[in-house]
């Protein structure tokens, strides 16, 4: 079982009352994932669709690497890997 | 040391340098080899060989290596005459360049014996040149690259808080045409952030207010502006026209159309998008990096996003993040260094910290895949959340 973080966009934190990171564990993806959406049970509907699947406007990485459009599913995690989510802004 | 120590020392190299005639010369640089004037700037500047790199000799210890990274590749140097391109064959001799030959006669006799010559700025004049001295002396930029962005075409889609200081940077820099495309007017709310305009401009359009502002800081710039919302019945037309994109679009619908315009015709998309404290940045091109597509399929719902209007961002947050962008744009014009093609920049302006994340390609992305047919742009009349 590894710890590691999950960082949070401006745009969700909103949502979780100001939430901007979160300490979770798990060996894969989607166990970290699983334990985010546990201890923040709003963060869900932001991320992932009713298939589990992530939502089109959101990128999730595991340390510098994005996993959309990886082949694999279960990508494992290791202690101290930084998860982060991102959603597109349109600001300009 | 005698009277004649400098005569004696060009008749000593005179014996340890390989000389050759115009022709000679010519026929070299046909069978590849490189043709290197050593004269100041401005003398390269006023003419020079067809072809030669303006190395001055002042900078051929320091720039050579960069300039001409193969050491076999035999070099042919020249001067005005031929005796102070003697020193630089010497110099680039001690460099480890195993074949220097130094033209005699230099370029005086290259032009008498009819051989071809060409302006290497180009259009620049000599105002252009003095204003952009500090380019000039960059070897990375030169009179080529200088050439180069005056020579460019930048369309910059949207005039505010990103394409103010794109704008503002680019025109400072040399970009020859500047396109702007945007059909608002200014608002007394955008002047926290979109520099391009002043308290005296609220309530013109956009487009006039940046041609003004443009025009002062930099007479060389010619402005083409396009005063009407970018949508799928005017993009093709727009976007075709210029070499490079700026998207500092404030709203999904036109960044999605721009994206796949940018796709269909082949040109390099700079992105920038900010929210708040946080700001992204990337360059899609077909081909070379994942497009906005591939990083985002689809635009978020309504309700999941909002706008600045909606949300706020910091004034100085797009000047960040817009010149990233500019900088990008530079970069790919004078096709230098390494564009963000399949990287994302964030940056967090509450943690002052940048990150660099790697983005993929979507090999079945419906608009930028190999092979994939233009499936036509997406109407995303209605869409709420700009």
């Amino acid at each position: 079982m590894a710890s590691a973080t999950v960082e949070l966009p401006t745009m969700i934190a909103n949502v979780l009352g100001g939430v901007r990171r979160l300490e979770v564990n798990g060996t894969t993806l989607q166990e970290v994932l699983q334990d985010a959406f546990e201890k923040e049970p709003r963060l869900r509907v932001h991320v992932v669709d009713e298939h589990g699947e992530f939502r089109p406007h959101v990128l999730c990485f595991i340390n510098e690497d994005n996993t959309r459009w990886h082949e694999r599913r279960d990508l494992p995690i290791r202690d101290g890997d930084k998860i982060t989510i991102l959603q597109a802004v349109s600001g300009g | 040391m005698s009277d004649n120590a400098g005569k004696e020392l060009v008749a000593r190299l005179r014996e340890s340098v390989r000389e050759v005639g115009p022709r000679e010369a010519a026929d070299a640089a046909e069978g590849g080899a490189v043709l290197v004037d050593v004269r100041e700037r401005e003398e390269y500047a006023a003419g020079t060989a067809t072809g030669a790199l303006g190395l001055p000799k002042g900078y051929l210890e320091v720039w050579a290596e960069s300039k001409i990274p193969d050491k076999k590749r035999p070099v042919v140097v020249f001067c005005q005459t031929g005796v102070r391109s003697l020193f630089a064959a010497e110099a680039l001799g001690r460099l480890g360049y195993k074949d220097v030959r130094n033209l005699a006669g230099g370029y005086r006799g290259w032009a008498e014996a009819g051989l071809p010559t060409e302006l290497p700025g180009g259009p620049l004049s000599d105002a252009e040149q003095r204003r952009y001295a500090r380019h000039l002396v960059i070897p990375e930029v030169g009179l080529e690259g200088q050439a180069k962005l005056k020579n460019a075409r930048v369309l910059l889609v949207g005039a505010g808080g990103l394409g103010s200081p794109a704008a503002l940077y680019l025109a400072s820099a040399g970009i020859g045409t500047l396109g702007i495309v945007d059909f608002d007017t200014v608002d007394e709310s955008n002047l926290q952030r979109q520099v391009l305009h002043s308290p005296s401009r609220v309530g013109q359009k956009k487009v006039d207010s940046a041609r003004r502002t443009i025009e002062d800081l930099n007479p060389f710039v010619n402005v083409e502006t396009f005063d009407v919302r970018l949508d799928s019945s005017n993009a093709d037309e727009i976007i075709e026209a210029f070499d490079v994109v700026v998207d500092g679009a404030d709203n999904f619908p036109t960044r999605y159309l721009v994206n796949d315009a940018c796709v269909k015709h082949d040109k390099p998309n700079v992105h920038g998008s900010v929210f708040r404290f946080e700001g992204q940045a990337s360059v899609f091109q077909r081909g070379k990096s994942p497009c906005y597509r591939c990083l985002y399929p689809e635009p978020p719902p309504p309700h999941m996003t909002q706008s600045c209007a909606e949300a706020g961002v910091l004034g100085v947050l797009p000047g960040i993040i817009g010149l990233l962008q500019a900088i990008e744009t530079i970069k790919l014009t004078l096709d230098i260094g390494e564009p963000l093609f399949g990287k994302l920049v964030l940056y967090d302006a509450l943690a002052t910290s940048f990150r660099t994340l790697k983005i993929r390609r979507n090999e079945n992305c419906s608009y930028c895949a190999d092979g994939a047919e233009f499936p036509g742009y997406i109407d995303y009349a209605g869409f709420c959340g700009h």
